[in-house]
């Protein structure tokens, strides 16, 4: 199998990175610095004897197309593109800066329509799965996260059209709103529902290739806490602080 | 837009003097591993030292534990080269499959290389293998003013001997080449053979120095002892097992602190008797990782000790002074009706640098409870350890202070002059650092 994984340097895309090599995947690791990656590659070729490419990438400039075509020229057939990339601001609130808006927006959404449009017909022609990541922040809108979380419900759509766009039966595509997850991203925060590991995301992710999965909570008792929020009358949400 | 993010967390000394919440962070990638931090900073492993050397009131501790990668391996040169968060639990299972091995390791595989290199920490038999500093070829070493520095002994040789056992005061550690050894057996024949005293043990020890691969004592102290040291040697020369089992460990987590002291002053006499008589005459094979991480076994050893904790006094006395420190040690127990509840011996040479805790002579260890008359007999004997050219163990001793460490360490004030020739801002501090005046 070969994949490519946008996102490996760290978190929940390095363990998926680690699960996969120790899986005998060829691999493709994908993120801003070189050096990480580097680090990564030559580890699990070194544990797992598996073949492990890379390519830098910033995600906040769109030049996706490059990897369509370095993932090609190195490994033929691309089985799976894991598109985990994500990045959140602390300052990420309504009146925030420019800056933060465009970054917030590049890195979670733009890059991942460009990369899913450049391998789209790829995908159409050989197969395989496109697996995208979302986040438990877009069940609904808050103050805090308001970009981000924005951002990731509008990927949770753009994956729909893509489930309704593809024709090969091979093609499979799989959405996750992830709950807490112990990484960089959440270092820190005072979470007042478990997080969980970066391996037992990144588990529930191969034990879901080959399956159509749409907005699939991870883990699946987010569901619940999904529900109860959604259905929450305005008034009472609306105190909420979190 | 990669910023170190900062949390409290909860840290303790592994002998819990030491605790409270600390600036924290652990960084995943180089660039935020390198990031320029406002306040002084000091590198962590694991945090499974006995002393406060990885966190402080006024810096920001880099936990390192996401830097553990392996980036080159050569079996047939027998090198690896590792990222310094790496444990030791993950290397031996990696190396197992090579039949390659880490010749000095510490008693627990959640430590880390680089917790061992900036400890310059001893294994089963210093005698024969010296110190942690001959596995290293080469580290890569980060300073913010120096940049990234490769250090060794051929090349910045000055920063590469502050480094070896510099608590992690000239930089972060990324990645340290290291050299292996053959493993051609798998497992390891343990023998004890009863002494009657520690003096005895001293002696013996001096003996099998050169015949065994591990080598160590056990000594009961307790007080219905009259802290005399009877106990046994441990002696273990590698073997090959058919049947080979490894233990796997939680890596993290070492210590739950239970809520009350099993360990008092009468319950230690009770717990030692036992455990010699079940243990004075054994003979066993155990497999090399029980061999090398005793540990993994006895983790509930230091909860024992409840929330108040314990000191450890760990002393290098040359030999010719071997028999009046016993005799000493014994009186002064006695005296203080000292509660100790671990007490071992083993056998060093080597010469002494810096703040390493090297020389010839014997090591004796003991494990105090946490009160007033422990803390009374330690500084009785820290009176004393000039007169036999004695040295503590700096990484195992909470309480010593910078005049102390200035009498007994012969070249303190050297590694505290070079120290700052490196580094005049001093950018990497520590509890402990700051205990010691450094
Ligand atoms: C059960 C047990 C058994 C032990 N057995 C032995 C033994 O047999 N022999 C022995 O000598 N010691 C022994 N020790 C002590 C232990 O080996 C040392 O204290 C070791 O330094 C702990 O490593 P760590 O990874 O937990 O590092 P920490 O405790 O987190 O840090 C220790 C020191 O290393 C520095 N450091 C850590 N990582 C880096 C880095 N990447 N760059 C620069 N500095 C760094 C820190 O700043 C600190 O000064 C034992 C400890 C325990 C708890
Ligand atoms: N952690 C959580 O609690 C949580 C909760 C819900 C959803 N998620 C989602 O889960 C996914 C993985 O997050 P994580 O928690 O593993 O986060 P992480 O540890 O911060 O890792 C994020 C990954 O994205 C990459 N990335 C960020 N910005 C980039 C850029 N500009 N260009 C290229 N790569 C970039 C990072 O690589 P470089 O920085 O090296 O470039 C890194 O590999 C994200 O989509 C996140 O939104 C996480």
């Amino acid at each position: 199998m070969n994949s490519i994984i946008v996102g490996a340097s760290a978190g929940i895309g390095r363990s998926l990175a680690e699960q996969l090599a120790s899986l005998g995947h060829n691999l493709i690791l994908v993120s801003s610095d070189q050096r990480d990656i580097d680090c990564l590659a030559k580890d699990l070729s070194i544990r797992f004897n598996s073949k492990v490419e890379l390519f830098s990438l910033d995600l906040n400039n769109k030049n996706t197309e490059d990897l369509v075509t370095y993932g090609l020229s190195v490994l033929n057939k691309i089985d799976n593109l894991f598109l985990i990339a994500g990045w959140i601001s602390n300052e990420d609130y309504i009146g925030t800066s420019k800056e933060i808006i465009n970054y917030t927006l590049d890195v979670n959404l733009r890059s991942m329509i460009f990369l899913i449009n450049s391998f789209y017909p790829h995908f159409e022609k050989t197969g395989g799965n496109i697996v995208g990541i979302g986040s438990v922040a877009s069940i609904r809108g808050r103050k805090n996260n308001c970009i981000y979380s924005t951002a990731k419900r509008a990927l949770e759509f753009y994956f729909e059209c893509l489930r309704h766009s593809k024709t090969n039966s091979h093609f499979f595509v799989q959405f996750y709103r992830l709950g807490y997850v112990q990484t960089q991203m959440s270092f820190g925060s005072k979470m007042l529902i478990p997080t969980v590991t970066t391996n037992y995301i990144s588990n529930k992710i191969i034990a879901g290739l080959e399956k159509d999965l749409s907005c699939h909570y991870l883990p699946f008792w987010w569901r619940f806490v999904g529900t109860v929020l959604r259905k929450l009358p305005w008034f009472f949400y609306s105190k909420l602080n979190f | 837009m990669n910023e170190n993010k900062v949390a409290l967390k909860e840290i303790s000394s592994v002998d819990l003097q030491t605790q409270g919440k600390f600036r924290w962070s652990q960084p995943d990638r180089y660039k935020s591993l390198l990031s320029n931090n406002k306040t002084a900073i000091i590198p962590q492993g694991s945090a499974l030292s006995y002393v406060a050397n990885s966190f402080s009131n006024d810096s920001l501790t880099i936990n390192m534990k996401r830097f553990d990668r392996i980036l080159f391996f050569d079996t047939t040169q027998k090198k690896i080269t590792v990222e310094a968060g790496i444990t030791l639990n993950k290397l031996y299972f990696f190396l197992n499959k090579y039949n390659l091995f880490l010749p000095i390791q510490p008693g627990y595989p959640g430590i880390t290389i680089g917790g061992c290199i900036a400890a310059n920490i001893h294994g089963k038999n210093q005698y024969n293998e010296g110190l942690f500093e001959n596995c290293i070829e080469e580290i890569l070493l980060f300073h913010p003013k120096h940049g990234e520095l490769i250090i060794s002994k051929q090349q910045n040789q000055e920063i590469f001997d502050l480094t070896i056992g510099g608590f992690g005061l000239t930089g972060i550690i990324i990645w340290a080449k290291l050299r292996l050894s053959l493993l051609e057996e798998n497992s390891v024949n343990i023998t004890h053979e009863p002494v009657d005293s520690l003096y005895d043990t001293a002696t013996k020890l001096q003996k099998l120095s050169s015949s065994y691969a591990f080598l160590y004592s056990w000594n009961d102290l307790s007080p219905n002892s009259k802290y005399k040291g009877r106990g046994f040697i441990v002696k273990g020369l590698f073997t090959n097992s058919p049947k080979n089992k490894f233990l796997l460990i939680p890596e993290k987590d070492l210590f739950y602190p239970m809520k009350f002291n099993l360990f008092t002053k009468q319950t230690i006499s009770i717990i030692n008797q036992i455990y010699y008589f079940l243990n004075s005459n054994k003979t066993e094979k155990v497999p090399l990782y029980e061999a090398l991480f005793p540990f993994v076994k006895k983790r509930s050893y230091y909860s024992l000790f409840g929330k108040t904790g314990f000191w450890e006094y760990q002393v290098l006395i040359p030999h010719n002074y071997a028999e009046e420190f016993c005799d000493l040690f014994s009186k002064l127990a006695c005296q203080n009706k000292a509660s100790i509840s671990l007490a071992t011996c083993k056998i060093f040479r080597g010469s002494q640098k810096y703040l390493n805790f090297n020389g010839e002579g014997i090591v004796f260890t003991f494990d105090f409870l946490a009160n007033p008359s422990s803390l009374e007999l330690m500084r009785q004997l820290d009176k004393k350890l000039s007169d036999f050219n004695g040295i503590i163990n700096l990484n195992k001793d909470s309480r010593i202070n910078h005049e102390t460490v200035s009498l007994i360490y012969p070249e303190f004030e050297l590694f505290h002059k070079r120290l700052r020739q490196f580094d005049p801002q001093r950018f990497f501090q520590s509890d402990f650092s700051k205990r010691l005046k450094l």
